[in-house]
């Protein structure tokens, strides 16, 4: 294996890195295989040359070489950002390369390319299938499990740009999901709680003990004018008019009925043990269960930081852990923010 | 002539014959990357960068004219060899009879006769 000066060694990174970049926006070529090729020629040209290789002598490799945006002009803009005319050459030309690739590999690429038609067929059966949520649900599993078995195909490999792309729908659709469920649980939970509040609930009894104060004043007025119209010598038009005013106070002394028990059965709903259940008292256990949280989940990130790496990859493949302290502090600080509401 | 139309001439000029000389590098041996261009060097003005054979390489290997191995060296750490497959041989055939065909139709053009 050669070796470099530090100098020689960060020039040839940056070399590596610009030929990652340009090779990653042409979809026609396999960017592991070009790199590697690329590699291999700098250690077979460097092969008889003093350890360690120094700035001057990579240079005159890297120049000879040439710029690697110069090897692929032509073939880096996508099809269709050409003229029209060629789209449909375009199209059959990435088709007929994707299958390829498919069928024959490289490996790199076919598995991310499985991934994506699978993850893509399951969002078709949704629409085109009754059954269609059940078989998106396994496409997704599906498209996933292909997306991290592309991963583990690369080894210690980067991932390039375009093999990002291809696999990044299947993966991100379940990793959002599960770093938020990781990370945001309690907060969620309080929120739906939150929403069953003590202070809603009194703004809802609020509202029911003044269609109550409504119904009490209507009752009033209509038993008023039901005993005046008793009282007096009745025709037959009157008769009506009292059977009406009997029905509509019958009405609204149901209604009233009814508002009463609603107000009881929130007063029963707000208390847990006995204790009234207030706004307050959620935030508190919000924050003490949130607090608690994320002080347990900061200090395993920050222990192990190799297992939500390998977890969530390749997304924090260069996360160190020293975030989970970040997130243990902020957890503690809620727990003692916790407290202190309680208090 | 103007340099920059001069320049563009010869970039297409590259292009097409570099494909054309890489089949043609393989045609009785197999070799690996740094031979092909060690070999190609020798051809003035065909390579300006060298790194231009590896996109190729890889382009030819994923439409199935070439394949890959890799070896042991008795030099140092293990290299990819590129040969031919047959479907690549039949291609480099016709594009040689492909050339051979303009070649000697310049030449007569620049003779001054007319077919």
């Amino acid at each position: 294996m050669i070796e470099f000066t530090a100098s020689a060694r960060q020039r040839l990174e940056d070399y590596l890195g610009e030929l990652r970049r340009v090779l990653g926006e042409c979809p026609t070529l396999d960017p592991i295989e070009v790199e590697r090729d690329v590699q291999d020629h700098i250690q077979s040209a460097l092969s008889t040359t003093a350890s360690p290789v120094d700035d001057g002598r990579l240079d005159e490799v890297l120049r000879s070489l040439g710029a690697p945006s110069d090897w692929v002009q032509d073939q880096r803009v996508p099809w269709f950002k050409r003229p029209p005319a060629e789209w449909w050459q375009g199209v059959r030309q990435t088709a007929s390369e994707v299958t390829h690739k498919i069928a024959a590999g490289p490996e790199s690429y076919r598995l991310p390319y499985l991934s994506l038609l699978t993850l893509t067929a399951g969002v078709c059966a949704t629409f085109l299938f009754p059954a269609g949520i059940l078989v998106a649900l396994i496409a997704l599993l599906a498209a996933f499990v292909l997306a991290r078995a592309a991963i583990a195909a690369q080894g210690e490999q980067q991932i390039s740009a375009g093999q990002m792309w291809l696999i990044a729908p299947a993966l991100l659709l379940l990793y959002v999901p599960l770093a938020i469920g990781l990370v945001g649980w309690p907060i969620v939970t309080g929120m739906a709680t939150f929403a069953e509040t003590d202070q809603l609930r009194s703004v809802r009894q609020h509202e029911l003990i003044s269609r109550q104060a409504t119904a009490d004043a209507a009752i009033l007025v209509l038993e008023r004018r039901l005993a005046a119209l008793q009282t007096q010598d009745v025709g037959q038009s009157d008769m009506s008019d009292v059977q009406k005013l009997t029905d509509e106070l019958a009405r609204i002394r149901d209604e009233r009925q009814v508002q009463t028990a609603r107000i009881e059965k929130l007063l029963e709903a707000g208390q847990i043990g006995g204790v009234q259940v207030t706004a307050g008292l959620i935030i508190a256990v919000t924050l003490l269960a949130t607090g608690f949280w994320w002080l347990a989940v900061g200090v395993a990130l920050w222990w192990h930081p190799g297992f939500f790496r390998s977890l969530f990859r390749p997304f924090i493949d260069a996360w160190t852990g020293r975030g989970g302290l970040i997130l243990a502090g902020l957890g503690g600080l809620l727990l003692v923010g916790g407290l202190a509401v309680i208090a | 002539m103007p340099d920059a139309i001069l320049d563009n001439w010869q970039v297409q000029i590259r292009k097409g014959l570099l494909e054309l000389c890489i089949l043609n590098a393989l045609k009785h041996d197999r070799m690996y990357g740094y031979d092909i261009v060690k070999q190609l060097r020798g051809i003035d003005g065909l390579v300006i960068g060298e790194g231009t054979i590896y996109p190729i390489l890889s382009r030819f290997r994923t439409q199935g004219l070439v394949e890959a191995s890799v070896e042991e060296s008795p030099d140092g750490p293990p290299r990819k060899y590129y040969r031919l497959t047959s479907q690549g041989k039949k291609c480099l055939q016709e594009m040689n009879a492909g050339w051979e065909r303009i070649r000697q139709g310049v030449a007569t053009l620049q003779l001054g006769e007319h077919a």
